[in-house]
């Protein structure tokens, strides 16, 4: 069946160019109904978003009341939904059903939603004998094309946004805000795991990186601007617009004894990672990445999450929400390890203990 | 040009020339090749740091340049430059073109026209940086490694090189390969005298001892002073020398046996000569011993008998006379006469026949006077016009050799006589008493003969004969119509009989 939802979007991909490197993949799970049946349903439900004709009777047939905006907005609609789910409209709602949507056709793309699948189908097989039209939608989106291809889609439904930084989680369900009220009735509420390793973990590996409190300076842009009272605290935070000189910015950092690089594409991207890389080593402050690759290209430590680490994530959550049909708040990576560049951390006269280099929260196993 | 020029040059010469030739067009090449080669390595050396320093420098000024930390740059070409006097200076251009650092080396004199130069690029990394593109935000670590491109040029690094320190140290090397060289070319050169040497010393000791061998001196024995064909060569003058002598002392010994041989012919030949001569006088002096005889017998017997027969025939004529005439007596008258006078004749005849048989004419009148009167006997019966000159006193002249001398004379004169048919005829008789020997010497006008080509009659053989027995000479010096000179030398005194030589022994025949 995956193959032939995966050789039908590329047929639609032949019609619609534009569209069709943004759906390679869809898997669409319907635990209730006949095979037959349910794969005529996942047909529809992928010919969707591309088409925009089979989508209206769709959507009119899932629509949920309220579709919030933000996670504040989320909440309310978490509370809604509850009462959907179990209580009230139990004859309407008697189930849920998930689809993983992913934005491209990558071998990491393919890696993960093998993965989660093999998580998520125990969760939802309860569900199974249910009709597909009662059982509501859990989008799972890999990565920010396919969580603004899930945000866009019009339905009584939730998603649950993975490897997708906070940065362009909130740009993009900020703008999937419209003023039209339109629009917002349908907006499927929605939660994240940010994809960047959660700033306390870091702080805490920095501590142990040095042994002893570390003085942490942080960039934010104003697209990060939101993490700023969370950090305030415990860094030395230094804001960034920009246009001005990157350098000079660095420079004025002159406290800090780390950086701490917060994914932020107005002040890491590809033409100043080395050189911010360079100038911090040049000062003697090592950076925490937020990336094994980052690591690996020459910032010092961070703390990371395997795909696995995510997706059992995404299953707790997606399990919670089944169980309790709350949705979990936007979150930093529960799981994690650490990953050292040993390099760079004699260069910087540190010694690396092993409670640095172990140090992990290891998922449970499935 | 004479390309063979060098075909007088000696062994030595060519031997050195050999040598020092190949050598010495290896030593230029090697010298030039070296030189090239120097230089070409500095030229790459150069361009080769030239490049890896632009490319170097380009890469740690990136940073530099993009964070603009020039003084920083500065400090860090400054110590480069500095450190490394093979660079002229160096240059970092920004991207506007504009000169951002020049740092010129303090040491460094010359620098190369051309500069060296890279581009700094600025170097992006390819990571996933959780920007909103598209792909999933993974914080674990990607499979691959990430790519690490250049987007844009910031500047450039120009490094302008600096020559003469290189060219210093190279020149340096060269001057060392150079005298190597030079060296080796010096031992090669002492080889080459030292083989030439070894060549020509011993050919000059065996071109001596072979001129020594030409000179006649086979002791020579040239000591074999080296290996190869020369030392054969050595050798075998030596062999050739020994085989010489012992072919010279063969051959000595050989002369000096026919040496021997010949001698003792020659003593047997003069001993038969000395016994032919003998023979020939003996002969002579039976001749005349017979003639004499003869003569007398003629004389006293034949004679008186004539006379005797005329006197009986006057007598039977007287008788005659007296008795009656008649025819008869007539007769008997006219026959007594006509026998008187064949007594007279026949008288006559022998008297005649005892002159020529036993010339007493000799005894009487000595040499002169009998030549004297042959000639004036010929003179008076023949045509011809004959005289005689004679000087010395040939009294003492032994009877043998004037008797010889009177035949001679005869019969030179019967000679003249019959076969020249001369008008005149000359007669010398010289005797020269302190040479010791008698000339004698008949000269005419007639026919003359050719010596070469006629047989010499009998007459000359007598003389010669004569002559020979006397250990005189004759000299017969005529041709045809030049008339005949003869001359004829007689030693007064018989020499003794030639002494037999013995032959010399050599004194290298053993």
């Amino acid at each position: 069946m995956n193959r032939t939802l995966r050789s039908i979007g590329k047929d639609m991909g032949a019609n619609a160019p534009a569209l069709a490197s943004m759906l390679a993949l869809t898997l669409l799970i319907a635990m209730a109904a006949g095979a037959v049946q349910a794969a005529n349903q996942a047909a529809q439900q992928t010919a969707n978003p591309s088409t925009g004709q089979v989508a209206q009777p769709a959507a009119s047939s899932l629509a949920t009341p309220v579709a919030p905006a933000a996670p504040v907005a989320a909440q309310q609609e978490r509370s809604d939904s509850r009462g959907d789910n179990r209580s009230d409209n139990r004859g309407e709602t008697q189930g849920f059903r998930f689809q993983i949507i992913t934005g491209d056709d990558s071998a990491v793309t393919h890696r993960i939603a093998e993965d989660l699948y093999k998580r998520l189908v125990p969760t939802f097989a309860a569900f199974r004998t249910e009709l597909a039209q009662k059982r509501r939608m859990l989008y799972i989106a890999i990565g920010p094309t396919a969580l603004r291809d899930a945000l866009s889609r019009r339905c009584d439904c939730v998603v649950i946004s993975a490897y997708t930084s906070s940065q362009v989680w909130r740009s993009v369900t900020s703008r999937q805000s419209p003023s039209q009220n339109q629009a917002r009735q349908r907006r499927p509420s929605s939660t994240a795991i940010y994809a960047e390793p959660a700033p306390s973990d870091q702080m805490r590996l920095a501590a142990l990186l040095y042994g002893r409190p570390v003085r942490v300076g942080v960039l934010l842009g104003p697209d990060t601007a939101f993490l700023r009272p969370q950090l305030h605290d415990a860094a030395e935070v230094q804001m960034y617009s920009p246009g001005e000189d990157l350098n000079h910015t660095l420079n004025s950092m002159t406290r800090a004894e780390m950086l701490l690089a917060l994914p932020d594409s107005d002040i890491y991207n590809a033409e100043n990672v080395r050189n911010i890389l360079l100038s911090t080593y040049r000062r003697k402050q090592g950076v925490l990445g937020f990336s094994s690759d980052m690591v690996k290209v020459g910032a010092l430590a961070t703390t990371y999450s395997e795909i696995e680490d995510i997706n059992a994530q995404v299953a707790e959550i997606a399990a919670h929400f089944v169980a309790t049909g709350e949705l979990a708040e936007p979150q930093f990576p529960r799981y994690f390890r650490t990953i050292i560049n040993e390099g760079v951390a004699s260069s910087l006269d540190l010694r690396v203990t092993d409670a640095a280099r172990n140090f992990a929260r290891r998922a449970p196993a499935p | 040009m004479n390309l063979r020029f060098w075909r007088g040059w000696g062994v030595g010469r060519r031997m050195a020339v050999i040598t020092m030739l190949p050598v010495a067009l290896l030593f230029t090449s090697f010298v030039w090749y070296s030189w090239y080669a120097h230089r070409a390595q500095v030229a790459e050396e150069l361009a080769e740091r030239g490049r890896i320093l632009a490319r170097a420098l380009a890469e740690t000024s990136e940073y530099n340049v993009i964070s603009g930390n020039l003084s920083d740059l500065r400090l860090t070409i400054n110590g480069l430059v500095q450190s490394d006097r093979s660079i002229y200076r160096v240059d970092v251009v920004d991207a506007s073109g504009r000169a951002s650092v020049r740092v010129v080396s303090e040491s460094a004199t010359d620098a190369q026209p051309h500069y060296y130069e890279a581009q700094i690029r600025k170097q992006v990394v390819w990571i996933n940086l959780f920007s909103d593109n598209g792909t999933p935000h993974v914080s674990a670590s990607s499979d691959s490694r990430p790519p690490t491109l250049t987007t844009e040029v910031v500047g450039w690094v120009r490094v302008t090189m600096s020559p003469s320190n290189m060219m210093a140290k190279q020149t340096d090397r060269f001057q060392i390969e150079l005298s190597m060289a030079a060296l080796a070319l010096a031992a090669s050169g002492i080889l080459a005298w030292v083989l030439a040497r070894s060549l020509i010393v011993p050919l000059r000791e065996a071109i001596g001892s072979l001129r020594q061998i030409r000179g006649g001196n086979f002791q020579v024995n040239p000591p074999v002073s080296t290996g190869g064909e020369i030392g054969e060569l050595q050798s075998s003058i030596g062999e050739m020398a020994l085989a010489l002598g012992e072919s010279k002392r063969d051959l000595e010994n050989k002369v000096a046996e026919r040496t021997r041989d010949l001698l003792a012919s020659r003593n047997e030949a003069l001993r038969a000569d000395a016994d032919k001569r003998k023979l020939i006088q003996k002969v002579n002096e039976i001749i005349e011993d017979e003639r004499k005889s003869i003569a007398v017998e003629i004389h006293d017997e034949l004679n008186a008998s004539l006379i005797a027969a005329r006197l009986e025939a006057q007598a039977i004529g007287l008788l005659a006379a007296k008795a009656p005439p008649g025819a008869e007596v007539t007769e008997i008258r006219r026959k007594s006469e006509a026998i008187t006078k064949l007594a007279l004749d026949l008288y006559a005849n022998g008297r005649r026949l005892v002159r020529r048989l036993r010339p007493e004419v000799l005894d009487m009148l000595g040499l002169h006077g009998a030549v004297e009167e042959v000639v004036r006997h010929y003179d008076s019966t023949s045509g011809c016009r004959f005289d005689l000159h004679s000087e010395g006193d040939f009294a003492r002249l032994s009877n043998e050799l004037a008797i010889s001398a009177y035949r001679i004379v005869q019969e030179a004169l019967s000679n003249v006589m019959k076969h020249a048919g001369a008008r005149s005829a000359h007669v010398s008789l010289l005797l020269d008493e302190g040479k010791g020997v008698l000339r004698i010497r008949v000269v005419d006008d007639g026919a003359g003969f050719d010596t070469a080509s006629a047989s010499e009659g009998i007459g000359i053989i007598g003389m010669r004969e004569r002559a020979y027995a006397l250990h005189g000479t004759i000299e017969v010096r005529s041709s045809p119509g030049e008339g005949t000179d003869v001359a004829i030398a007689l030693p007064l005194n018989v020499p003794a009989q030639p002494s037999l030589i013995t032959p010399a022994v050599p004194a290298s025949a053993s």
